[in-house]
């Protein structure tokens, strides 16, 4: 004999499934006392009432939620969105340090130009063995400019208070803020440079170029 | 009634012409009172941060979801720390609703997480008579009270005891009358196992509170 499925006696005990429907269940002692359990707990469960809290609780509550939603407001951690809420205060240390950098450029610049640059040794190693060099070609050496003594050279020598100001506000700017404030270079940069130049600035460039390439061991 | 400007325009054959200004009076949801506001308006004011929008989906759902908490729980104390944690949830999430479902059975879902979670996390701890919320009683004789209170009492532990997902389906299906798929798509299961879940929670209720009366 097939018993009832728990399914059928589920559907049965919710009114889904008609009793007449199961001539089973005619027969079946078991089955009609499963049905019958299962009523008597929905039964029970149903009697149970969720007690009402104190009227006084819901002003109390709506009061609780509201200061909770407004601390997240702050907090900035809600999904509402950061664009358009972000306060000066917060990008006033990004000000300063594009102001730093700013400043530190011109300094360097009017300072007399670029540092002296290590000269690259010779290559070719072979020279005066009396064989025939062979032909290396000449990989440009890319200078690596220190900055940092540099910029502690100009804040030392020009001994402005100022600077020292700046310098002092803009030690706790980290990269990815002033990648955030677009103070960073990006890929391609130097190609938007080359393409914003005048005629005038890329014929100077150009003469520029040729005469360091003309240089002897360029 | 439309307003009317008549100018003259210089150097021109035609010496006057006549403009009609229209003014577009459509209703904007913003010059709305809040309270009047339907659903996804509600919503959009809330995105568009307007002040105390929030505080009407709270005003309009609070006693749902303490409710649901409650049955989740079975204590004030815990029901009303899981309810704000419900509706601060949803405030950080608002923007994901896409109103598929309403608002309510939105928050719902919620609600059932977070108490899911708590109940994983700490058992329920349901509380006595003594300790229970204003009850509105006043047809009931005193003697008749203490005895659906007692039995209230009783059969809060015993739905207590039940394993997690057969808890959440009895509540679900027997307080909040969600259907077996709503049950299944909220508990990420079948509506055989739904079905199966809530067979076998019905089961051991009896069994337990027969053991009560022992």
């Amino acid at each position: 004999m097939r018993h009832l499925s728990s399914d059928q006696l589920v559907d049965m005990a919710e009114g889904v499934l008609p009793e007449s429907s199961a001539a089973h269940l005619q027969s079946c002692d078991a089955c009609r006392r499963r049905l019958a359990d299962l009523g008597a707990a929905m039964s029970a469960v149903a009697q149970v009432p969720v007690p009402d809290p104190s009227p006084l609780f819901w002003d109390h509550f709506s009061a609780r939620v509201h200061e909770a939603v407004e601390a997240e407001r702050a907090g900035g951690s809600s999904a509402f969105g950061r664009a358009g809420r972000t306060s000066w205060w917060r990008v006033a240390p990004l000000w300063v340090g594009a102001f730093a950098v700013l400043v530190l450029a011109v300094v360097t610049v009017t300072r007399g130009g670029r540092p002296e640059l290590p000269v690259p040794a010779p290559i070719n190693s072979a020279a005066g063995t009396g064989e025939p060099s062979p032909v290396i070609p000449v990989i440009p050496v890319i200078p690596v400019i220190p900055v940092i003594p540099v910029i502690n050279d100009a804040l030392g020598q020009a001994d402005d208070p100022s600077l020292s100001l700046v310098a002092d506000l803009a030690v706790d700017l980290d990269w990815d803020a002033a990648t955030e404030a677009g103070l960073t270079t990006h890929v391609g940069i130097d190609n938007d440079a080359v393409t914003q130049l005048s005629d005038g600035e890329r014929r100077a460039l150009q003469r520029l170029l040729k005469s360091e390439l003309a240089h002897p061991g360029a | 009634m439309a307003p009317s400007l008549t100018w003259d325009v210089p150097g021109m054959c035609q010496r006057e012409w006549d403009v009609t200004v229209v003014r577009h009076e459509a209703e904007n949801p913003a010059d709305r009172s809040l309270a009047d506001l339907d659903e996804p308006a509600l919503v959009e004011a809330c995105l568009g941060r307007r002040p105390g929008a929030f505080d009407v989906v709270v005003e309009r759902h609070r006693r749902k979801v303490y409710q649901l908490c409650y049955r989740f729980v079975g204590n004030h104390e815990d029901a009303s720390d899981l309810s704000q944690d419900v509706f601060i949830r949803a405030f950080r999430g608002l923007r994901s609703f896409r109103g598929g479902s309403s608002l309510g059975t939105w928050l719902y879902r919620i609600g059932v997480n977070v108490c899911l979670n708590r109940v994983n996390a700490k058992s329920p701890r349901t509380e006595s008579i003594d300790e229970r919320p204003h009850v509105d009683a006043r047809s009931e004789s005193a003697p008749d009270r203490l005895l659906r209170d007692e039995r209230a009492v009783r059969v809060r532990q015993a739905i207590a005891q039940l394993p997690r997902k057969q808890r959440a389906t009895l509540i679900l299906r027997m307080y909040h009358e969600m259907s077996h798929q709503e049950i299944a798509d909220t508990l990420g299961s079948s509506v055989g196992a739904v079905k199966a879940n809530f067979f076998h929670a019905l089961g051991k209720l009896k069994k337990l509170l027969e053991d009560q009366d022992l």
